[in-house]
């Protein structure tokens, strides 16, 4: 296992250092100039020259790569050319932002996805595995801004029940409203493929021997539901959702927009759009970071949960 | 005109200058009308006291409606709001909570330097003041300044400030504050956003002096007949700081901490770049009590969200809102909509130094190729006028503007026809707005009279195939759509990008994607600027109107209306076309 954990560790040092040449060859191949794009259309070019010149802008590339990834090693990301203070000054909060979200959205989906996803196993072919099936299907190729506008108008401004959008602030209470339509739309989004991983591994597990030696040992249905097909159907349920922690963490820019929700998505988009380029190389080498991390703590939860993963390895 | 008092006329004049009594003298003859008066009346430093005056002495008996005197902000008189506010007595207390866009980078620490956008002019002008202010009906009000006037070929602008005005630690507000301020703006090394208004006003480093403390003179480079508005809020970088201030990029922070004092109805109590604004009132405010108690401004990113956070009621007011994605604020009984006249447009650029659109006869055709009317009622819901390639906007009450129809697509196609047929060419432009609307708008245009237009709009526009004109490496293109926000004055629309290019340093036609050069219509637009009098200045915009619709070195089919809403109960606010969002009247029942 200690071996296992190492080669995984050795893997990812190798994935941060390609992230950083893929994060930083982005952001210098975006289009435009930055001093333009800070200073607007109108400004005039000695102006916007003199701001290039300022920000280092035009400095040989490999020179800016090794001084930002010497930077980053350090934990100093740089100042924001928006915002005229260090990144990570706003990468934290926004991150933390963007944490509650996920925590809230997985929360909701998980459980619903799981036991979606059983149901549906258990009950396959059957009407209740069509409804849970295509549901969770049609749900998930509608568009997120459409399913957030349709609750917003619903819950916000028909019924007046919860905030049309906001970033959480005040008490726990507070926050867990403006944080409920958010999380709604996307568990609608993430349900279908998170039952369906759940669907497939129950129905692999229902249809395995040890399953088929279990019942015919006479186990109860239930136990051996719960301790042999929970436990092996959910394995690749628990790395769909490591998966997804990247896209709830930093890829939720619609969602994020469409609720006015201060997360890393919104951050990165306007990053992006206004070239703060600091705060962009941050935020996304951060939030492909922990990507990797999540699916790092996946794999190892996977490999204790499962020996033939470690064993697999080793041999 | 009848009955008029002739001896009350010589009063007035006996005490103006000769460029105000220009004007007045206009008016008694009748070639003036009367919303003209007002506006042309303002401009020159006539008090709304003696404009009322003049109007009763030449017989009319309609009050005057450039709105307030007070200190700070004006009134919204005049204007084209939809449903006005009410009348009742304010109520007092209670928090306006105001939507709008994220400051762009620019405006991101609200550096009245580099504010180049709605949302940061917005915020500055809570707390910052000018010596002017232009109101929502292009008439200017007294601001810091009470009063100000030419001399005789307005090359030479005096401006007198209010003895009342005051800064948030309690100092007055010098002539000293007005220099230091100015002249931060026109110091080529700030990267000021408002270099270009300057260059356009005339105004150089070292040309404003203080006489005294309480007068300021500004001394042009050459005559200058609209001046006051480069010192008006429609300059908006140009808010008057404390002349101790030396150092603006951390305005925001600094004006939190105390460091900088402002003159505004409210100071900023606190501010997150990423989520918002909260303004208490300034103590030491010089004008009258508000009626709020508080001014918060929430940053969205995108319109449905506004409008959702506005219809669930989270927020008050939306600072600025499109007809596309506002819909649903039209006719409804809770919400109070400003509708404003704005010289808001989109300019869409003809090369006409080579390429297709080399040939004036290929450029009238694509002018009489476009249905504007169909264009405002599909793009705007008819919330904008016709323009008809000139920057001269029905909203410039004494430009004269043209607004016959020329949507011809017969002779278009036969003039193309005549001049070497249809072509191939790349449209680009920009991407926001309705943008991609128009271009398939055009590109449609351009396909009933032979020319088929590839729509090529891209994010980096105006780096790549906007203007080449200063920096070659710029590819540039033939057509291309450009936006520009509201100005009061048509000045500026005329200089940048229309004016024959000469240097970066000279700020004529530095924004000239046309190239189009004309010595005909440089002659007319220095004319024009130079004009002290109304009649030259009709007279100099015709001549350019002319020289414009013949060359059609670009095609302005409409200007856009500003709108602006708040819920029915919030009273007071004055929203202006170029984006201000004045709330020291406001209240909220």
């Amino acid at each position: 296992m200690t071996r296992y954990v190492l080669r995984r560790l050795g893997l990812a040092v190798i994935t941060l250092f390609i992230l950083s040449i893929v994060v930083f060859t982005i952001s210098a191949v975006l289009p435009g100039s930055v001093g333009r794009a800070i200073l607007g259309p109108f400004a005039d070019q000695a102006s916007v020259d003199k701001l290039n010149e300022e920000l280092g802008v035009n400095g040989p590339i490999l020179q800016r790569y090794w001084d930002w990834v010497s930077g980053a090693i350090r934990g100093d990301f740089g100042d924001s050319y928006k915002f005229k203070a260090p990144v990570m000054d706003f990468i934290p909060t926004a991150l933390w932002t963007s944490t509650k979200l996920a925590i809230c959205t997985l929360i909701i989906v998980v459980p619903l996805g799981i036991l979606g996803g059983t149901i549906a196993a258990l009950r396959q072919g059957k009407t209740v595995d069509r409804v849970i099936t295509i549901t969770g299907l049609s749900l998930a190729v509608t568009p997120e801004f459409v399913i957030g506008i349709v609750l917003i108008m619903v819950f916000a401004v028909k019924l007046d029940w919860l905030p049309a959008g906001g970033t959480p602030k005040g008490s726990v209470v507070d926050q867990l409203k403006v944080l409920i339509l958010p999380a709604v739309t996307l568990t609608a989004i993430l349900f279908g493929y998170l039952s369906r991983m759940a669907r497939a591994g129950t129905i692999e597990a229902l249809n395995s021997d040890y399953t088929r030696t279990a019942t015919l040992k006479g186990l109860p249905r239930r136990t051996v539901l719960v301790k042999h097909v929970l436990r092996n159907s959910l394995l690749p349920t628990i790395a769909v959702i490591a998966s997804q922690m990247a896209y709830l963490l930093g890829g939720l820019l619609v969602t994020e927009t469409l609720f006015n929700y201060r997360g890393l998505g919104l951050l990165i988009s306007d990053a992006a759009r206004g070239k703060d380029i600091p705060m962009l190389m941050a935020a996304v080498f951060i939030v492909g970071a922990l990507a990797m991390l999540f699916t790092l703590a996946a794999d190892l939860v996977i490999a204790v949960l499962n020996p033939r993963v470690r064993l697999g390895n080793k041999q | 005109m009848t009955n008029k008092d002739f001896r009350r006329i010589d009063a007035i004049r006996n005490t103006q200058g000769p460029v105000a009594n220009h004007v007045i003298d206009e008016f008694v003859a009748g070639r003036l009308s009367r919303r003209s008066f007002i506006r042309r009346g303002t401009i020159v430093g006539l008090s709304v006291p003696t404009i009322g005056a003049l109007i009763s002495a030449c017989g009319s008996d309609e009050t005057t409606n450039t709105g307030s005197t007070t200190p700070g902000t004006g009134t919204t008189g005049g204007t084209d709001t939809t449903t006005p506010g009410s009348s009742a007595a304010p109520t007092k207390g209670g928090v306006l909570k105001a939507a709008g866009g994220a400051p762009s980078s620019a405006s991101a620490t609200l550096d009245p330097v580099l504010i180049n956008d709605g949302a940061g002019l917005t915020l500055l002008s809570q707390v910052g003041q000018y010596l002017t202010l232009s109101q929502s009906d292009l008439t200017l009000a007294p601001s810091l300044a009470t009063e100000w006037s030419a001399n005789d070929d307005a090359s030479e602008w005096t401006f007198k400030l209010n003895p009342a005005a005051k800064f948030s630690d309690g100092a007055p507000v010098t002539a000293a504050d007005v220099v230091a301020s100015i002249e931060r703006l026109i110091n080529p090394d700030n990267k000021s956003n408002s270099l270009s208004a300057f260059s356009t006003g005339k105004l150089s480093p070292g040309g404003v002096t203080a006489s005294d403390d309480a007068t300021v003179v500004f001394k042009l480079n050459g005559p200058m007949g609209n001046f006051p508005y480069i010192v008006s809020s429609d300059n908006y970088n140009a808010v008057i700081l404390p002349a101790s201030v030396t150092d603006t990029t951390n305005f925001a922070a600094d004006v939190i901490a105390g460091k900088i004092a402002t003159t505004g109805p409210w100071t900023i109590a606190s501010y997150d770049a990423t989520t918002g604004v909260t303004y208490a009132p300034n103590p030491n405010y010089w004008g009258d009590a508000l009626n709020l108690e508080g001014l918060e401004y929430i940053f969205y990113s995108d319109v449905a969200a506004q409008v959702a956070a506005f219809q669930s009621g989270e927020v008050d007011a939306l600072v600025k809102f499109e007809v596309s994605g506002g819909e649903s604020l039209f006719d409804n009984p809770e919400v109070t909509v400003y509708e404003l006249k704005s010289a808001n447009h989109r300019q869409i650029h003809l090369r006409c130094s080579e390429g297709p659109f080399a040939k004036k006869e290929i450029r009238q055709a694509m002018a009489m190729a476009l249905d504007r009317q169909t264009m405002i009622d599909s793009l705007f819901q008819g919330k904008a006028s016709i323009a008809n390639d000139t920057p001269f906007f029905d909203v410039f009450p004494s430009s004269g503007s043209r607004t016959e129809s020329m949507y011809d697509v017969a002779a278009a196609k036969a003039l193309v026809d005549a001049n070497g047929g249809g072509f191939d060419v790349d449209l680009f432009g920009i991407t926001y707005f309705e943008g991609p609307d128009l271009a398939v708008l055009l590109q449609n245009a351009g396909k009933e009279i032979g020319i088929n237009i590839n729509i090529q709009l891209r994010d980096d526009y105006y780096d790549v195939n906007w203007v080449r004109t200063y920096d070659p490496s710029v590819a540039g293109s033939n057509i291309g759509i450009t936006d520009y926000g509201h100005r009061g004055v048509p000045d500026v629309y005329l200089n940048a990008p229309l004016k024959s290019f000469k240097s970066v340093e000279d700020g004529a036609g530095v924004w000239n994607a046309a190239e189009f050069a004309s010595a005909d219509f440089d002659a007319a637009v220095d004319e024009y600027s130079a004009s002290a009098d109304l009649q030259s200045q009709q007279k100099a915009a015709e001549t350019i109107q002319g020289i414009l619709q013949d060359e059609v070195p670009m095609l302005i089919p409409y200007n856009i209306n500003y709108l602006a809403a708040t819920k029915s109960n919030i009273t007071g606010v004055q929203p202006t076309a170029m984006g201000h969002f004045f709330t020291d009247k406001a209240s909220k029942a």
